[in-house]
């Protein structure tokens, strides 16, 4: 009897493609996906490299020397100095790099860490007094800003190193070796105590936010969940069909057209009151700022509900059974998750697998969210997220079009 | 007969190598109940679906009040109401929601909404249960409800598909009371139906629908008259004298002609001493018809 039982299962499974891949093909693939983000990146063995800026406040030799050796750090990249800045990645506005204009470009998010050596920097090396070097950060990627930090430390003491040997040999070439090596630890000591404090972060994104990460979390968890209530809401279609309801519907007055336009239309306004929820409890339970980037919000919303709506509606059209869209939805939805940062930050993503990402709809409405949340910029600049969403909306929508031509004599 | 509401005019459908309709050809005239038989796979939810213009016919035409059906036509559309075989009604909504529902669909005026969604609810018996959502009715209940969100538009011709499968005796008898009061508002109905008794009791005129083409139509005498004839079916139950004592004995003749034959057959009984107990004369049924054509049982 128990036999039966166990063949009965072993049946339904075999004769379930579907279930075949849910049950074996998913899970590696998953697995696959992860490893790629948490492993070192798509077959490159590199952490992703830190767009970083310099400005150099202080000028002097050492300075320039340390400049030197942060330019050829491999763990940096796009390094820009206030030489090296070509005419036009110098904002008009702004003039030449100095501190106030690396601030704004790292806001801007074209960098993740503007580097300002501080006037003095060199003489107080030297001389061991608290030489400082101020890393202005965005910390929505939390590695870049410590990433630079450890670099820009190694940097500074390997210069320190160098500097204050030289100054210690030409002041104890003379003295008995004993008494030499004394001196030289002396210095050591000194100049590691005065490196302690030689490199302040500053944040200079969410310093005056409370819970800054959270409107990160409840965007990415608010997409994923969209996602699915949607695939959730587009199954409704493969229920009417089932149910003899659809017949009914497209024997009345209604189109095809008239009723994918209808479904398109609620899944999207459900996916809307649905972010809306999330954010409107993410500011009255974490105090992310959600009524202050009312406009923003609704220009990501929108179009994020929008696309939403139109892939579970594409769904729903190419599935031939409610158990088929339950298996694909469920991969698809957490593929684009996984892939598009709602589950995991894109930040800790290698920069091949960011960019491979950006197929899924939820990376871009994740960095239209960005800009609005965390870096405040104006609702204007969201445009090209808003196009890509939209845009991706339209076609899927047309796609869905063409499948429900099943439905039609 | 008055001019037909609705022509059927040699239907030809395939899929694929599958022939679903090889030439059907029937019309149905205002306020008349026909009943379309046929076994399993002989065609018949294809040409509901067809005169519905859900399926595009390879051959032949329907026509709605002389004018050929077109898939599209929101007016012919408003002329016909269907009623498919599942529960294609929401059962998460409650019985007034899913009327007003398909009345919007079939485009009721918003004005006269709430007047039909009252008529329809009393016209099912459901007044009482009109807030209670749809899935907590019984299988009849359901079955009423189902009607009346095709009807709620008031078409000249409504086309049920197995309208009373899964349905106890007393909702059915309830369902074809709500078709006879369709019928005297001047309703064309076309049914589809496996109940040859439902066929045979109810339906105005018959059409007989296997593999694909028609293959008889008409009233029942006609019918009977055009396949197994009009003799009756005589049983005679008698008991008679015999070596061991009496026994009982049944017989079954078949009469031509029941006046003349009759008194013949109770006389050569009398004289052989027969003591007659049960006498029964049966006219050809449905079911008789049914095998004659098709040689198989309808639900085969």
């Amino acid at each position: 009897m128990i036999g039966t039982v166990i063949r009965i299962g072993l049946l339904r499974l075999r004769n379930n493609p579907l279930e075949l891949v849910l049950v074996f093909v998913v899970p590696v693939i998953f697995f696959s996906i992860f490893a790629l983000i948490f492993g070192k990146g798509i077959g490159s063995g590199q952490t992703a490299a830190v767009k970083v800026l310099l400005v150099d406040e202080d000028d002097s030799k050492i300075s320039r020397q340390l400049m030197e050796q942060l330019q050829a750090d491999e763990g940096l990249t796009d390094v820009s100095t206030a030489a090296a800045l070509a005419p036009d990645q110098v904002d008009a506005a702004s003039g030449p790099l100095t501190r106030d204009v690396a601030r704004e470009r790292v806001r801007d998010g074209k960098a993740k860490v503007a580097i300002i050596i501080e006037q003095g920097f060199g003489e107080a090396l030297m001389f061991a007094e608290n030489p400082k070097i101020s890393l202005l950060a965005d910390t929505s990627d939390e590695i870049a800003a410590q990433l630079a930090e450890a670099i820009v430390r190694q940097a500074m003491g390997r210069e320190s190193g160098t500097v204050q040997r030289e100054r210690a040999n030409r002041r104890i070439g003379l003295l008995p070796p004993e008494a030499r090596e004394k001196l030289q630890q002396l210095t050591q000591q000194t100049e590691d105590s005065s490196l302690e404090n030689a490199v302040v972060v500053e944040d200079v994104l969410a310093s005056d936010k409370v819970n800054p990460r959270i409107s990160m979390y409840a965007a990415g968890i608010a997409v994923l969940f969209v996602l699915f209530s949607a695939s959730g809401a587009g199954a409704t279609l493969l229920e009417e069909q089932e149910a003899g309801t659809l017949e009914r519907l497209l024997s009345s007055q209604l189109s095809v057209t008239q009723l994918l336009t209808g479904k398109w239309l609620f899944i999207a306004a459900i996916g809307l009151l649905q972010l809306v929820v999330m954010f409107a409890w993410a500011q009255l339970i974490f105090g992310v700022e959600f009524l202050q980037h009312l406009p923003g919000f609704f220009a990501m919303a929108i179009p994020t509900a929008a696309a939403a709506a139109s892939l579970a509606i594409l769904l729903a059209t190419l599935c031939r059974s409610r158990t088929q869209l339950n298996g694909v939805a469920l991969i698809v939805v957490l593929t684009m998750s996984a892939l598009g940062g709602s589950m995991v930050p894109r930040y800790i993503m290698s920069e091949d697998m960011r960019q491979f990402g950006l197929i899924t709809f939820n990376a871009w409405s994740l960095e239209g969210f960005e800009k609005i949340f965390w870096r405040d910029r104006p609702v204007f600049e969201v445009w090209p997220q808003v196009l890509v969403l939209l845009g991706a909306s339209v076609v899927m929508m047309i796609a869905a079009r063409v499948f429900a031509r099943r439905w039609e004599p | 007969m008055t001019a037909p509401l609705l022509s059927v005019v040699d239907a030809e459908k395939a899929y694929g190598s599958h022939v679903a309709l090889r030439g059907v050809n029937f019309d149905i005239g205002p306020g008349e109940l026909l009943g379309l038989l046929g076994p399993n796979g002989a065609g018949k939810t294809t040409l509901i679906r067809a005169i519905c213009g859900r399926h595009r016919l390879d051959a032949g035409h329907v026509e709605l009040m002389g004018e050929v059906i077109v898939s599209r036509d929101r007016r012919q559309r408003a002329l016909l109401g269907f009623v498919p075989q599942e529960l294609a009604i929401y059962p998460d909504l409650t019985a007034q929601q899913n009327l007003e529902v398909f009345g919007r669909l079939h485009g009721v005026p918003a004005a006269q909404l709430p007047g039909r969604v009252s008529e329809a609810l009393q016209w099912t018996q459901l007044e009482s249960r009109r807030h209670d959502r749809a899935g907590s009715f019984s299988g009849g209940m359901q079955r009423r409800l189902n009607i009346a969100c095709g009807v709620l538009h008031d078409p000249a011709v409504l086309l049920l598909d197995e309208p009373t499968v899964g349905v106890d005796p007393q909702s059915r008898e309830r369902i074809f009371e709500m078709l006879a009061d369709l019928k005297l508002r001047g309703t064309a109905i076309v049914l589809t139906t496996h109940q040859l008794d439902e066929a045979q009791s109810r339906c105005d005129r018959i059409v007989i629908v296997d593999e694909g083409r028609t293959i008889a139509a008409g009233t029942l005498d006609e019918l009977v008259a055009a396949t197994v004839g009009d003799t009756q079916r005589l049983t005679v139950q008698f008991v008679e004298a015999a070596d061991e004592g009496r026994q009982r004995v049944t017989e079954t003749y078949d009469l031509a002609d029941v006046v003349t034959d009759l008194p013949a057959v109770l006389q050569q009984k009398g004289q052989h001493g027969a003591v007659i107990e049960e006498l029964t004369l049966q006219r050809p049924t449905l079911q008789d018809v049914f095998l004659h054509l098709t040689g198989r049982e309808l639900r085969e």
